[in-house]
């Protein structure tokens, strides 16, 4: 079944970029030090770099990938839009302005191993998607338009605050604008954990409402009408699509258009039921950002591209030839 | 058992993916497996250890604590104005990793590069693999690439002149760690003696004399120098009345309007590794016309590499300056 | 065998009232048809008996309790609402769409037994759409995707059918085909179905009892012919009428008329 195919794909795909980067390592010698082997020919210089440097850096881009392309779903299914991202109400302009205040303010504090660099983006995206939330929801019950509407306003509005907190801080906005592009070159094991305890909480979430959410695709009155409580079921969506995004822009700053593509690219190949969409969309996230990863380590060797802009020229094209070959042009 | 009620993809689709998905691996192993040119430095490799192993102390630009068990003899020097300090004290074989932007003197294109500038364009696993037992990074851009070091355990220190007098005090740093105290002395003298002879040649123009300048760090946007800066610094020391003197920012964007209004006499530009400066492109530019500098044809182009590193060739930007400024006292420059 | 029956049933919106004491009594096996001009409130009245509004004073009991004591899902497993308009921007396959009609009963997270899955091959051949159970929504025609909700709500097992004007849009043959098929469903699995319905005629033929909604009241409830009367005709929908008897059916036939033709079509009906 194409969702095995797709999960070995990742796995292999991530064992062999251990072997990629700007300083080669044979991958031979990757696979005997992964099973532990004595003599597996790497000097100390390229154990480190595996086991410090690369292994958290894959980890991380997995499940980042995975938090991303999952919440694109999430967000897809709540506004019924193939347009809408992880980033739609809020998530990136909060985590800016985290991120922002905590490099602003000096903090320096950190809560067991985490920089306040990863806390801080984390709940400031959790903030403003709350107070989205509340906001949006005090329209004619939480309608789809005021929520996306109070998104953009709210988000405008945050992202302005953090070029003005850049402006006035003109010594510190170099570092909250190489954050801002979001890399994944800071990786390490402490937020790993974060990754893998947050990431799953969120995806277990989304992929428990999955049939609610195939049943909220054919309309507030047709789901209500099958049993779905909207206030609930748009309360856990949310928790879950933020938890899931909020992880993801506290590990890696902001990249976009793996939370686009990877639903659109899942669709075409396992169709639009959730409880299938939503783990396939999560491979191919991973997927893409492993390999996009991997390639902006590479290619200009030793200067790292941003992941972002690789992410892009790379799911573009592919997403584009499977919409092309396609039989079906309305299939999202 | 009943199969998932899906909408089929079509076969071609499917098979789309297969074959990309089998040729993105596929190059993948290749690369793996591909014999890369080697990243190693091919400079031979540091002077020996020093004898002394007694433990050395410094604080960084960070106020961070940084130890030292023994003499660094592999640095990774992440700044080009930094790279040409080493150099400048006899550190020049000990440098065995440098950025795309380290270019002076010509024995520095020879050492290993590990990224350019900025910090996403910089590789951890470069650095790493050159095993140092010092980084020096820049203090306002670098800290992530601290904070990964710190836990790797390779010493990393913060720097970045903003002044003459910290460049000073940094080149005494990095000689008390190298145990190059004496050359950094030496240098140290040398710079401060120069600098003298520029403030006595300078000390001759009259007040009435002095010239208001311009220095133009961008175009688009206008940008300028602030007293705080260094640059502003060597024009102030330099003689010449900074028309925005009134700048508390080091670097900041400014208004056509309030330059054509003080009206500069004289504007400096550095030369840059983008784009050309062209001297006929300022007359272009709406209200410079009546600019003075303008009128007179007095802009000059300076040395980019020199004036923009707060390193050892920052007096020679600035002798630079006061011989295009003031060329009838450029004769008691000279030693 | 379920009961359905209102009591005083208010609703307004704000300030504008909609409808005001609605009271009825529906029994199991009966099709009713709610009638009305547009904006007399018979979309408001049947979402109010979905509990998908909130009525600003009065009750409805399903089998004596009261609706707003049961919970959403308890309330999903008895009634089935088949809305006017869904989205049909979804592309989920047939099969899909109507097993989710399943999910009342078995949750929204445990997967299918094999008595759900028996119950959704049965809604399929019962609605005739067993062979495009694999097709993607997108491609079935309008009078298909009608099918595929009664389906849905024939999988749902509910005792009571709410349906939002399920003719509209459809050609004649399949109006027809869509409302013989609700009133054979209502009559032999004892259902209670009420349905709003534009044509008069369509609901005197086949609905068993009719309810007319104007000026923000019930103004008739009864049989057909007790319903369909010019007077009741004129008072809902301001427009002349002559009753006449359906040539095949003996249901009451509606014939609109005005001027002279109306006066001749008077005296015709006089005569009769």
């Amino acid at each position: 079944m194409i969702l095995l195919v797709a999960f070995g794909l990742l796995l292999a795909l991530a064992v062999s970029s251990l072997a990629v980067g700007a300083v080669p390592i044979p991958m031979a010698g990757v696979v005997d030090w992964m099973l532990n082997k004595e003599d597996s020919g790497l000097s100390v210089a390229q154990r480190t770099i595996l086991w410090d440097l690369r292994l958290p850096r894959i980890f991380i881009a997995c499940f980042v990938g995975g938090s991303l392309a999952a919440a694109g779903v999430g967000f897809q299914g709540l506004f019924r839009n193939v347009l809408a991202d992880p980033y739609v109400i809020g998530a990136s302009s909060g985590a800016a302005l985290g991120a922002t205040l905590v490099v602003v303010a000096g903090v320096k504090l950190s809560l067991g191993g985490l920089g306040a660099t990863v806390i801080g983006p984390m709940l400031g995206s959790i903030a403003v998607v709350l107070v989205v939330f509340v906001v949006g929801s005090l329209g004619r019950h939480g309608s789809a338009l005021t929520l996306l509407l109070a998104g953009i306003a709210i988000s405008s509005m945050t992202n302005a605050i953090v070029s003005l907190l850049m402006f006035l801080n003109d010594q510190k906005a170099i570092v909250i604008l190489s954050w801002l592009m979001g890399s994944l070159a800071g990786s390490d094991w402490s937020v790993v954990w974060v990754t893998s305890v947050a990431a799953p909480l969120g995806f277990i979430l989304l992929w428990g409402i999955a049939r609610q959410m195939d049943a909220f695709l054919l309309g507030d009155a047709a789901s209500q009408s099958l049993g779905l409580s909207l206030m609930q079921f748009r309360m856990l969506l949310i928790v879950g699509a933020s938890l899931l995004t909020a992880s993801a822009v506290g590990s890696a700053g902001i990249i976009g258009f793996v939370g686009l593509i990877s639903p659109q690219i899942a669709r075409l190949l396992i169709g639009a039921k959730h409880c299938w969409l939503i783990p396939m969309s999560s491979c191919v996230g991973a997927i893409i950002l492993i390999v996009g990863d991997a390639i902006a380590r590479t290619v200009v060797a030793p200067a790292e591209l941003p992941v972002g802009i690789v992410t892009a020229m790379l799911g573009c094209p592919f997403f584009l030839s499977l919409l092309l070959s396609s039989k079906t042009a309305g299939r999202m | 058992m009943r199969g998932i009620r899906r909408t089929r993809p079509s076969t071609s689709a499917m098979n789309g993916f297969y074959a990309i998905g089998f040729l993105v691996v596929l190059s993948f192993v290749l690369l793996a497996a591909c014999e890369r040119g080697a990243l190693e430095s091919k400079v031979p490799a540091a002077k020996p250890p020093a004898a002394d192993n007694s433990e050395i102390r410094l604080v960084d630009r960070l106020d961070r604590e940084v130890r030292f068990t023994k003499t660094p003899t592999r640095i990774v020097s992440l700044s080009p104005s930094t790279t040409e300090l080493l150099f400048a004290l006899g550190l020049g074989s000990s440098i065995v990793g440098r950025t795309e932007h380290c270019n002076y003197p010509p024995e520095a294109l020879e050492i290993a590069k590990v990224g350019s500038g900025t910090l996403e364009g910089i590789s951890r696993e470069a650095i790493v693999n050159l095993r140092p037992d010092l980084v020096l990074c820049k203090w306002d851009s670098h800290q992530p690439l601290i904070e990964t070091f710190e836990k790797l355990g390779i010493p990393i220190v913060a720097f970045g002149p903003e002044n003459i007098q910290e460049m000073f005090q940094e080149a005494r740093l990095i000689g008390s760690i190298t145990g190059q105290q004496a050359e950094a002395e030496q240098l140290v003298d040398r710079m401060s003696a120069r600098l003298e002879r520029f403030k006595a040649v300078v000390s001759t123009i009259d007040a009435q004399d002095r010239k208001r300048v311009f220095y133009q760090v961008w175009d688009a946007p206008l940008m300028t120098a602030g007293p705080t800066s260094f640059i502003g610094e060597i024009l102030t020391t330099a003689g010449f009345n900074n028309v925005f003197s009134d700048l508390t920012n080091r670097y900041t964007r400014v208004n056509s309007e309030v330059l054509v209004e003080r009206d500069p006499q004289i504007i400096f530009a550095p030369t840059t590794h983008s784009t050309e400066v062209k001297l006929e492109s300022f007359a272009t530019r709406p209200g410079w016309g009546n600019v003075a500098a303008v009128r007179d044809g007095k802009i000059f182009i300076i040395n980019g590499d020199q004036v923009s590193r707060c390193g050892p060739r920052l007096l020679d930007a600035m002798e630079q300056m006061i011989r295009l400024g003031y060329p009838h006292v450029a004769a008691g420059l000279e030693p | 065998m379920t009961d359905l029956s209102t009591h005083q049933l208010h609703f307004s919106y704000a300030d504008r009232p909609v409808f005001e004491q609605v009271s009825m009594h529906l029994k199991p096996g009966e099709m009713l048809a709610l009638l009305g001009a547009n904006g007399a409130g018979k979309t408001t009245l049947l979402k109010t008996l979905a509990r998908q509004l909130k009525p600003t004073s009065g009750e409805i009991f399903l089998d004596a309790k009261p609706l707003t004591k049961l919970s959403r899902r308890g309330l999903a497993q008895q009634l089935a609402m088949m809305p006017q308009h869904e989205n049909r921007g979804a592309s989920l396959s047939v099969y899909d769409v109507v097993s989710l009609g399943r999910t009342p009963h078995c949750g929204w997270l445990m997967p299918l037994s094999n008595d759900d899955r028996s119950i959704i091959d049965q809604a399929l051949s019962s609605t005739g759409l067993t062979e495009l159970q694999n097709r993607s929504v997108h491609e079935i025609s309008g009078g298909e995707w009608r099918r595929m909700i009664l389906a849905r709500a024939l999988a749902q097992d509910a005792s009571v059918l709410l349906l939002d004007e399920p003719t509209s849009g459809l050609d004649l043959k399949y109006q027809h085909d869509c409302l013989e098929r609700v009133r054979n469903l209502t009559h032999d699995r004892k259902l209670i179905t009420v349905t709003t319905l534009h044509d008069l005629n369509q609901a005197a033929m086949f609905a068993d009892r009719l309810a007319l909604l104007a000026n923000r009241e019930l103004i008739a409830i009864g049989p057909p012919n007790q319903v369909l009367t010019a007077d009741l005709i004129r008072k809902a929908f301001s427009i002349e009428v002559a009753i006449m008897k359906h040539p095949m059916h003996g249901t009451p036939l509606v014939v609109p008329c005005s001027g002279a033709m109306g006066r001749a079509v008077k005296n015709q009906a006089r005569s009769t």
